[in-house]
């Protein structure tokens, strides 16, 4: 993350930014699993000193377990910031987070409820069936045998997320003083101060019952379900919904399933996104696969609540218009969206901005000439830009907080049609400035 | 007239309770055998048929939370199921937890105690007095299920874990961040780092090494102030 490459003035470069970014999520451009840089002889050994670096920061981070590891491996997803060898040694360190035992269950269950699991329900599977990010999810059986998912919050893990944000900081802060390898430390800041605020929404579970329930009522569209609530069960900690039978997206397509059941899946997830945007306004904004469960009657039940946005009233149909080849439409855009200054005059724009962002915005509108399309053919991001973007996302700080909403979802969707290869009519993105 | 022994513990009891209520409202300097006597509605002779003095009193409170506590792990279902560190964490959140109300009252009188020449000299100690057993049994149960290996000078053991329950009272005392989270951290990383060297089989002759240094360091080790997070709190920039 070199400043000098950052193109000339401060005007164009906040534009690039901020163009970039409303193309290609920046931030979350990780879910469409682009292709890794090529590590030539010369930068391996740099690769050396990052991994050196890494080993570092797990030292660091392990002394305090807790979030301070959950921070580091947002951080290294979040953006393609860290080196690669710093984000190599974090993955693996990520994967030892030590697992809740029966006593740490009990003592959750004690503080939220003043009862042991085994007196709660009927049943109560001690090992977990799936992890979650801040804790795990157990199998039980409620009193009238109802089949239940019990999403149980690490102990502590709510009242440390600050301290250990804190932590994190102050370790990338000193690394980053020695070294040249890491992001500079603005930008380090506010990605932190970003996670920071998404894991205080994420831990509060009585929140995430009160987003899944409106869901649940909201969210009409025929083959989706979001399963029920149970509130005697759930508490700040603890998150007990209804257990839904099926299978994420990767262990589905193990089993082979034919282009139409691909088909029809994957208009169901694109349809899903379409209801949100513009029949809802509001975003289930977490679409990590696991959080969509194929089940077997053709359906799609949508679980993890702890993430959703608001839309303003007009992003909608405004973000939509983003979807375009006219050069003209897209100046507009970009100055309605707030991306870029209104003081940038289309001139300039067609000249100094458009080259760089055109190959990006073929790539992006591709799925959408046609009321069809096959998202088997769909390329990955064009790269050859990307250190340029690169360099300029730390520039955004003024984003609109829909438009960051907006590309994490939309690029989770992009992410999860191309894995399915689905071939999906997809006029009902634009189509929607019906009304 | 002769009492039962139930009453008699019933005494002991209320007199303790009385004790820790006064220390809380007037600090234990200020408080005399005769007040907590009174407070405890008991007459001025008896109590010292109990207690000879205040610092038995002290004691007699680590006891009988250590006695609550084993007893409330005998009510846990399957209890016997659990694996060692868990139940070493179960022991000693119910340690702590009986422990919680009276907060103010540990953290007065855990230095008066532990740093009494009683304690020091290894006359007294209320936590290996009523955990020593249990403690003993859960590593038998760990051994017999091979969950760690057995090794010479094993003996040692549970009065290494007896200090570090001790040390994590301390710990805990000193812990001001929110719902202790940090102790909660702090058991996990301990509780991990000594099964994994329990399990590796490594500790056989340095145990007894190790047991000295536990019982001289410990208190440094966990000092929140001190050592083992002291790096930690660097980084965090905490001034104290
Ligand atoms: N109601 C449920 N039915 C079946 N599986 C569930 C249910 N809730 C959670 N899971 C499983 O647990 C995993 C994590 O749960 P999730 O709510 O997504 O946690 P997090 O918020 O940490 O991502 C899911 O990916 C899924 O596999
Ligand atoms: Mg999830």
């Amino acid at each position: 993350m070199n400043p000098q490459k950052i193109p000339g003035t401060r005007l164009k470069r906040a534009a690039i930014a901020g163009v970039a970014t409303a193309h290609v999520g920046v931030k979350h451009i990780t879910y469409l699993g682009r292709k890794k840089f090529s590590a030539t002889d010369e930068n391996s050994r740099q690769n050396v000193h990052e991994k050196e670096i890494g080993r570092i920061l797990i030292n660091a981070f392990t002394q305090l377990r807790g979030t301070a590891l959950k921070v580091a491996q947002m951080m290294s997803m979040e953006l393609d910031m860290l080196p690669e060898g710093i984000r190599l040694e974090l993955a693996k360190a990520c994967s030892q987070v030590t697992p809740l035992n029966r006593a740490h269950i009990r003592k959750v269950f004690l503080a939220e409820f003043g009862r042991a699991p085994e007196a709660m329900f009927s049943t109560f599977e001690n090992t977990a069936f799936a992890a979650a990010s801040l804790g795990q999810v157990h199998k039980a059986s409620g009193e009238a045998g109802e089949v239940l998912a019990v999403k149980i919050q690490y102990p502590g893990i709510a009242r440390s997320i600050r301290s250990d944000v804190q932590l994190v900081r102050g370790i990338m802060k000193s690394l980053s003083i020695s070294t040249s390898f890491l992001p500079r430390h603005e930008i380090v800041d506010a990605v932190l101060s970003d996670i920071q605020k998404q894991l205080e929404n994420e831990v509060d579970y009585q929140q995430e019952a009160g987003n899944t329930n409106w869901f649940g009522e909201h969210l009409t569209l025929p083959g989706i379900h979001v399963p029920a609530v149970y509130r005697q069960y759930s508490g700040a900690r603890v998150l007990t919904t209804e257990y839904v039978h099926g299978q994420h997206v990767e262990q589905w397509l193990q089993g082979q399933p034919c282009q139409a059941q691909r088909d029809q899946y994957g208009q169901l997830l694109f349809d899903l996104f379409c209801f949100q945007l513009h029949e809802l306004k509001v975003l289930h904004a977490d679409p990590h696969p696991g959080n969509f469960i194929f089940c077997d009657d053709n359906t799609i039940s949508l679980i993890d609540f702890g993430c959703v946005h608001k839309l303003t009233a007009d992003f909608p149909a405004t973000v939509t218009r983003l979807f375009t080849r006219d050069p003209v439409q897209l100046h507009q855009t970009y100055i309605d969206l707030g991306v870029t200054s209104p003081e940038l005059a289309y001139e300039q724009f067609e000249k100094e901005l458009l080259p760089i962002i055109s190959e990006l915005i073929e790539w992006m509108t591709t799925p959408f000439l046609d009321e069809e399309y096959d998202f088997s053919k769909m390329k990955p991001v064009p790269e050859k830009k990307f250190s340029q973007i690169k360099s300029a996302a730390g520039f955004i700080d003024d984003m609109r907080q829909d438009q960051v909403f907006f590309d994490r979802t939309f690029f989770g969707l992009l992410s999860m049609l191309r894995k399915l290869g689905a071939r999906i009519s997809t006029k009902g993105l634009l189509s929607a400035h019906r009304e | 007239m002769k009492i039962s022994k139930q009453e008699k513990e019933q005494t002991r009891r209320k007199i303790v309770d009385a004790a820790v209520s006064l220390i809380i409202k007037k600090g234990y300097s200020k408080v005399t055998m005769r007040s907590i006597a009174r407070k405890a509605g008991i007459g001025d002779a008896t109590i010292y048929k109990y207690f000879p003095g205040k610092e038995k009193l002290l004691v007699a409170y680590y006891e009988i939370c250590a006695e609550d506590t084993v007893l409330a792990l005998q009510e846990i279902d399957a209890f016997e199921e659990y694996d060692l560190q868990e139940k070493m964490q179960v022991l000693l959140d119910t340690y702590l937890g009986r422990m919680i109300a009276d907060r103010e009252f540990v953290r007065e009188s855990f230095t008066l105690l532990f740093q009494s020449p009683m304690f020091l000299f290894g006359d007294v100690n209320p936590v290996r007095k009523e955990l020593y057993s249990t403690i003993s049994r859960f590593l038998d149960e760990a051994r017999e299920r091979e969950e760690i290996p057995g090794f010479p000078f094993q003996g040692v053991l549970p009065d290494i874990f007896c200090e570090y329950v001790i040390g994590v009272l301390y710990f805990w005392i000193n812990d001001e961040s929110a719902e202790f989270h940090e102790t909660t951290q702090m058991i996990d990383l301990s509780l991990g780092l000594g099964m994994s060297l329990l399990k590796s089989g490594i500790i056989n002759r340095t145990t007894d090494f190790l047991g000295f240094m536990l019982k001289s360091q410990m208190f440094r080790i966990l000092d929140p102030n001190g050592g083992f997070f002291r790096s930690a709190s660097d980084f965090k920039g905490c001034v104290r």
